[in-house]
């Protein structure tokens, strides 16, 4: 106990939220890149194309630095989870164990694909089979993802299970993977680690064209991620308006909370940014009508229950409404940037890869991408607030009593920092020795220079 | 067999893989950097790396498997070791994420640096020997529960304990044993006689140490818990057995003969002392306290 | 404490002793694969295929 006041449930949530924050950046690199990695050789071999045989090459080197960390700092919030939140893990274990257990068979699957796939380029006569190689990869990290999810969509709406004066006692556990919860999550994740991915990517390509380099490997680099983007981006629009209609039916509070909507009403309107007077009113705010009726349930005359119906000790904490809002802005801007280059590809297509403002907000949408992404998850965490287990356990019984988390609340932000500040400069020093014009001039491939 | 005795040989199976290939691991991290700091690095880098570099992400698996599989199989021992292990568990955690971490940076990235091997090498010792308190922590005495339900971990009953560091003893000198054992078959199939000739001289050094501190371990739990000692007398055959494969294993790195058969010796001499412990069912699964 | 007193209860055990046998048949051929590319392939192992990452 460092601190006066300590509180180990603070401190776990904290712990928990930065060694979670620092994961799902490298989680969200180790379910997309794959997919990216294996389209980009995939079309290598049937187009005969060198350039994104060596795209895919220099991709999955970086990646493995990614994969490292990503590894450790999993393994970390694994063992965590049953450090800080033993009662919690204890009632996880009787109900959600299974797909924990699934996880780990897809992350071995996938690892030891991964060795294989690094250290066997150029081995088989036929190239196809160094691809499909990354195939148990791609589905591995893909499906741990998948797993994972399910977890933390039991966790938002247990399903499978009976519960008795608080006591879990009736369990099916593949019931229990089946949560309402469980589709529009999933599927959510997936997509948006791979729209993340194909914009982290693309930034890269974009920051080496903005330096006048503009090899075709670059701009075939360009094309290939940010068309994937804009796939991703229409996909998960669909998927984030399947979202809302779960929330409006299974968890009210969520997305009344979100919306700062606590009359019951029809027609209910969007409120986008504004301040909340000590009285609930909104103030300053954006009002859409009807678009909250048409989010919920597709419908403009639709009732949408309100924060009043719900119980004041069951309400998530009211400033998620600035965590959605901020996160709804970033889609907003990177829809218009995937948008924007695909006009240009269609219209002004050498100004697709020239254009230093359209490159420029190429490479802003990276981060916001990942930004994207934090948002979201810190939203979905606090928006369950304040159950760990909606309606079966409070957040604040399923934490560790234990004097020290606020010690290694520190250790581990330390380690975080050490670790991210080496991988970056890692990353960096690796592909600033040896460049993708070195490389193809090492490997004689030829072609393309000024197109 | 009933649920639970199959739930916990699935779980000491994966644990005992984690063992084997784990000691591998960490025991040529350590070598590769104690070489460098010798001057020997130029003669066997190359067969720790051949090796190391493909499967080093599916040891960690091991152990992931392991812990989850607690949760599943044992959710009440989850709660406790949970509740009672978050400094030692977060010390073990931090020194995983490190030595993974630098492990890639080093081998992947475009330079290779001392530091990072440094870390990678001592975390390679650190961890088996923060690991190895759990299971003197299941050996029941350290972990108390009050009347309210709290469970505290005594901290310097450990720390104070014979048993206990007899136990991070055998776990390091057997981290460096096994792995040596395991470098001289791949050095041999390598057919790399330089490299061989280096990491057979290792496997010939750690396998005394690696007997004696087995024999500490076991003085040690006639004191700490008769108990569990009277059952391994009964199961003694385990024991003798584990000590001839132990023999044949360094005879014929002695020898030089047969090296692939020298550690299937060896993964038997840890098999049947480990599973030599485990007819005490309870152990890990069940804490005494 | 006995481990009959910690376990898990019934289509638990049943449901995870199941994907765990699943799980088996996927990994062990996987981990075969890897071994016989890495570990038993004469090549790899005498270095004579370059480091290709």
């Amino acid at each position: 106990m460092l601190l006066s006041g300590y509180d180990p449930v603070l401190y776990s949530r904290i712990l928990t939220s930065v060694t979670l924050g620092f994961h799902i950046i490298f989680a969200t690199i180790g379910v997309g890149v794959p997919l990216m990695i294996a389209l980009a050789e995939w079309i290598g071999i049937k187009r005969d194309d060198p350039h994104y045989l060596l795209l895919a090459r220099r991709w999955a080197r970086g990646f493995v630095i990614t994969v490292a960390v990503g590894v450790v700092t999993g393994t970390a919030i694994g063992l965590q989870l049953s450090l800080l939140w033993p009662s919690f893990m204890r009632v996880a274990g009787q109900s959600i164990a299974l797909p924990l257990f699934m996880e780990t068979f897809a992350f071995f699957f996938e690892a030891i694909f991964l060795g294989i796939y690094l250290y066997t380029w150029d081995r088989f006569k036929n190239r196809m089979v160094h691809f499909w190689l990354l195939v148990p990869v791609v589905i591995g990290s893909s499906a741990s993802a998948f797993f994972i999810t399910v977890v933390n969509a039991f966790m938002n709406a247990p399903a499978g299970v009976t519960v008795q004066d608080g006591k879990i006692v009736d369990i099916a556990p593949f019931a229990a993977m089946l949560s309402p919860a469980m589709p529009t999550k999933v599927t959510h994740v997936l997509i948006t680690a791979y729209l993340t991915c194909a914009f982290v990517l693309a930034a890269i390509s974009a920051w080496s064209l903005l330096k006048g380099r503009n090899h075709v490997y670059y701009k075939k680099a360009l094309k290939l991620t940010m068309v994937s983007a804009f796939v991703f981006i229409l996909a998960s629009a669909l998927i984030g308006d399947l979202s809302g209609k779960y929330l409006a039916k299974y968890q009210p509070e969520k997305l009344a909370a979100i919306e700062w909507h606590f009359e019951t009403t029809t027609q209910a309107p969007l409120v986008f940014g504004g301040i909340l007077t000590e009285d609930n009113e909104i103030k300053f705010g954006l009002k859409i009508p009807f678009a909250l009726s048409i989010l919920a349930h597709g419908n403009p005359n639709a009732e949408v229950i309100g924060l009043n119906d719900i119980p004041a000790d069951e309400h998530p904490p009211l400033w998620i409404h600035y965590l959605f809002d901020t996160k709804m802005a970033f889609v907003v801007m990177m829809t218009i940037i995937a948008t924007a280059f695909m006009l240009f590809l269609w219209r002004k297509r050498a100004a697709a890869y020239t254009s230093k403002w359209l490159l420029r907000a190429i490479i802003v949408a990276a981060p916001l991408a990942m930004l994207t992404i934090e948002h979201g998850w810190i939203f979905a965490e606090v928006g369950r607030q304040p159950w760990i287990l909606r309606g079966i356990m409070r957040t604040s019984e399923g934490a560790t009593v234990s004097n020290h988390v606020d010690s290694m609340l520190i250790l581990f932000t330390l380690l975080y920092i050490v670790l991210g500040i080496t991988a970056v400069r890692v990353l960096t020093r690796m592909f600033r020795s040896n460049s993708a014009e070195d490389e193809m001039a090492d490997r004689l491939i030829l072609g393309g220079e000024d197109k | 067999m009933s649920y639970e005795v199959l739930g916990i040989t699935v779980l000491w199976v994966f644990l005992f893989g984690y063992l084997i290939v784990a000691s591998i691991d960490f025991g040529a991290g350590f070598f590769s950097f104690y070489s460098s700091i010798t001057g020997k690095r130029h003669l066997i880098h190359n067969i720790i790396e051949r090796y190391l570099s493909p499967v080093w992400e599916v040891t960690n698996v091991f152990l992931v498997f392991f812990f989850v599989g607690i949760v599943g199989f044992f959710p009440d021992t989850a709660y406790y070791y949970g509740t009672a292990l978050l400094v030692p568990g977060s010390i073990a955690i931090i020194l995983l994420a490190i030595r993974g971490a630098y492990y890639a940076f080093n081998s992947y990235g475009t330079r290779s640096k001392t530091i990072y091997m440094f870390l990678y090498g001592a975390s390679g010792l650190l961890i088996p020997a923060s690991l190895s308190t759990v299971l003197t922590i299941s050996e029941g005495g350290y972990i108390e529960v009050d009347s309210g339900g709290k469970v505290t971990f005594l901290f310097s009953k450990l720390f104070t304990s014979t048993y206990s560091w007899t136990v991070v003893l055998l776990a390091i000198v057997s981290v460096l044993y096994i792995s040596a054992m395991f470098l001289a078959y791949y050095a041999d199939r390598a057919k790399d006689r330089n490299a061989f000739e280096v990491v057979r001289k290792y496997a010939l050094v750690w396998s005394g140490p690696t007997i004696l501190s087995s024999l500490l371990v076991f003085f040690a739990i006639r004191n700490h818990n008769p108990e569990h000692f009277e059952q391994m007398l009964n199961l003694a055959w385990m024991f003798v057995a584990s000590f001839i494969c132990f023999l044949i294993a360094v005879y014929l790195v002695w020898s030089k003969k047969r090296l692939g058969l020298s550690f299937l010796f060896v993964m038997l001499q840890f098999g049947f002392a480990f599973f030599g412990l485990v007819p005490d069912i309870c152990l890990m699964f069940c804490i005494r306290i | 404490m006995t481990i009959y007193d910690n376990f898990t209860s019934e289509p638990m055990a049943i449901a995870l002793i199941s994907v765990f046998i699943l799980g088996l048949l996927l990994l062990i051929p996987s981990l075969y694969l890897l071994m016989r590319l890495f570990l038993f392939d004469a090549n790899y192992v005498q270095g004579k295929r370059e480091k290709q990452h």
